[in-house]
């Protein structure tokens, strides 16, 4: 499959106290063409930082001090900041999690989406503006005439990210990065924006790196997904088999400590403990002091991504496969 | 019949906005009724009006009109120290652990104060001691007595708005998003903490939530609002299971769940309309896809079908 990013062996350290605390610490990532992928994980775990990466945002006293982000061919992390700027807005493009924040409030929105087009294509601002009108009737905000002249407070919620979305795609990006698009929406908004996502990345071939901490987000719209831990991808796979098989201790406590509907429960499933501080980060594997089935070596020594499946990449010592019968056992079997 | 421990009787609370004849109607006519020992949860997107009626039931607003009776009496009739030695028995859980705990208060003075201030016949080690208690009941350790609450992680401050709000054994606690700024990890703790403390108190909960899922594990009952009005009050098993409401049944579809993932579902169409133009008629009928002609018209009553609470003219 092609890849329009690959990131391999990637770190970013921020020096705090003159020792380096690694916020990311060796992760690969790959975005195929087309496809969206979902990055998973809890406050802290390095999910923005992944995002922040990719797009060369990284800010002192943090600092990408090992591995590679390859993007369409070229090295993301080599660049200089001139080369970037060509990138950023037109071949990767970003939305938050709060749209109010990250619109101007003083520039009426239409303008403000003009601006991504005219910084990266050399059109009239004639042009500009119907093709504007063309990106807001494409992500569904009603009356995009009149919506052109409107400030970003005279939107709501829905509307505003709706223009988010409309300004990252209208010099039709090969990634979007999404952080947690719809967390700060309300549940039937968010399902309105969750379509759209998906019509958007179907009908332009535009991948989708989606970060979230809802796993009913990932199930919902999601190819692939990564679940991060401490600054680690813990868990990899194609989103039915990461619910359905799911292999790392941590993913199967994340996805049983969710309440479900329809399912009567005295109590919920808890991870003990609390996600440990980069500073002080355990010796052996960063999940072992919360995992129900820590055994000596997760103590020791700390596991390397494991493919159990082609597909499927986990962390952690229960899981080994066995190169020349290409299959996977499960050194202990857990529920 | 379980006793009633809250009743709100047509409440109303409506802001003034910078114009001079609009008003926000943040709650309109709303009566309900709070068990003993039970979980009432209200649900509803943002701007339903859900916190405000629960600030109005404990009377940390005052609301334009109603009641809300505590135990036989109106809280809002009353003052001075009948009105204190009410308001020990209703407490609140507040949202955002950051800014809910004063940042130059110790844990340990954070707890004590509800003890000062009402139960002033204790001593200095008494009400040491007391905090100690609460501490270990929802699981702080005691050794951080002396910790300011930036010291912990947002988990472990929620666990101190808890002890804060358990502190005088309230007969109900007003829990206001408890846990939506929490991590999921961290929420089942959170949330099995508050189960425990209900059956060990025996308090009440209204617990405001906009998470269903969440809302399907702690409540016993459920009341979901809109736009400032109740839609559907029933047991939380019947409306999970069969939503009559079509806004009840179109929320539950909404969620992006694992069980429903891939399902093609009806999506609410449009935007939530504004608290301060509220529709004619039924309130949500502009979004509603079983909308006729009496919803655009006449607001419909809460009426009772199958076992529980219904505004809906289509509902039979």
């Amino acid at each position: 499959m092609d890849n329009i990013l690959t990131i391999r062996d990637l770190k970013v350290a921020f020096q705090v106290r003159g020792r380096d605390a690694y916020a990311l610490d060796g992760i690969n990532i790959d975005i195929p063409k087309g496809k969206i992928v979902g990055i998973v994980g809890e406050s802290g775990c390095g999910k923005s930082m992944t995002a922040m990466s990719i797009m060369g945002l990284i800010k002192s006293p943090g600092r990408i001090v090992g591995g590679s982000i390859d993007f369409c061919g070229n090295e993301l992390t080599k660049m200089g900041i001139r080369e970037y700027a060509n990138i950023r807005g037109k071949d990767i493009s970003m939305i938050f999690q709060e749209p109010m924040t990250s619109l101007n409030p003083v520039v009426k929105v239409g303008k403000q989406v003009m601006e991504a087009i005219i910084l990266h294509e050399h059109i009239s601002k004639a042009e500009a503006k119907q093709r504007v009108i063309e990106i807001f009737n494409e992500v569904g905000i009603p009356e995009a005439e009149k919506r052109f002249n409107s400030y970003p407070h005279e939107l709501s919620g829905g509307l505003r990210q709706r223009v988010m979305i409309g300004m990252a795609m209208i010099c039709k990006p090969k990634l979007l990065i999404a952080d947690e698009p719809t967390t700060a929406l309300d549940v039937t908004i968010e399902a309105q924006i969750l379509r759209l996502m998906k019509r958007l990345c179907e009908e332009s071939g535009t991948s989708i790196m989606m970060i979230t901490h809802n796993m009913g987000v990932v199930a919902e719209i999601c190819d692939y997904v990564y679940v991060m831990y401490a600054g680690r991808v813990v868990e990899s796979a194609p989103t039915k088999i990461l619910f359905n098989e799911t292999a790392h201790p941590y993913t199967s406590g994340l996805l049983k400590s969710i309440p479900t509907i329809g399912k009567k429960q005295k109590r919920l499933y808890t991870i003990k403990g609390n996600v440990p501080n980069i500073l002080n980060l355990p010796k052996g594997c960063r999940f072992a002091d919360r995992c129900d089935l820590t055994q000596n070596i997760c103590l020791s020594d700390r596991p390397k991504d494991d493919y159990i499946t082609d597909s499927h990449m986990v962390s952690c010592f229960l899981h080994k496969r066995i190169e020349d019968e290409r299959s996977c056992i499960k050194i202990k079997k857990y529920s | 019949m379980r006793e009633v421990v809250l009743r709100l009787k047509n409440i109303v609370k409506e802001f003034p906005t910078s114009k001079k004849n609009k008003k926000v109607h943040a709650v309109s006519d709303i009566s309900l009724d709070i068990y003993e020992n039970e979980t009432l949860a209200l649900v509803g997107e943002s701007g339903c009006g859900k916190s405000t009626l629960g600030k109005c039931a404990i009377g940390l607003i005052s609301p334009d009109k109603g009641e809300s009776i505590f135990l036989g009496e109106n809280i809002y009739n009353k003052s001075g120290n009948e009105l204190k030695e009410i308001k020990k028995n209703l407490q609140i859980i507040f949202q955002d652990p950051y800014a809910s705990l004063n940042p130059r208060m110790t844990v340990g003075e954070i707890i004590a104060e509800p003890l000062i201030t009402h139960e002033k016949r204790l001593s200095k080690a008494q009400v040491k001691e007391k905090v100690l208690e609460l501490m270990e009941d929802v699981g702080i350790r005691k050794e951080y007595y002396n910790r300011y609450p930036h010291q912990f992680s947002g988990g472990q401050r929620q666990r101190i708005g808890i002890a804060r709000a358990i502190a005088l054994n309230p007969k109900l606690i007003v829990c206001d998003e408890p846990v939506s700024a929490l991590d999921v990890s961290i929420q089942s703790q959170v949330l099995n903490l508050l189960k425990d403390i209900q059956e060990k108190k025996r308090a009440s909960y209204l617990f405001i939530s906009h998470d269903l899922s969440v809302v399907n594990f702690i409540a016993d009952r459920v009341c979901v609002m809109f736009l400032g009005k109740v839609c559907e009050i029933g047991d939380t098993d019947d409306i999970f299971e069969k939503p009559l409401h079509p806004y009840t049944r179109l929320l539950l579809d909404a969620i992006p769940s694992i069980e429903n993932a891939g399902k093609q579902k009806e999506i609410l169409k449009g935007d939530i309309p504004s608290p301060i133009d509220v529709p004619t008629g039924c309130r949500f009928h502009t979004r509603c896809p079983y909308c006729s002609e009496i919803c655009r018209t006449k607001e419909p009553d809460l009426r009772q079908a199958n076992g529980r609470y219904v505004a809906c003219h289509i509902v039979k």
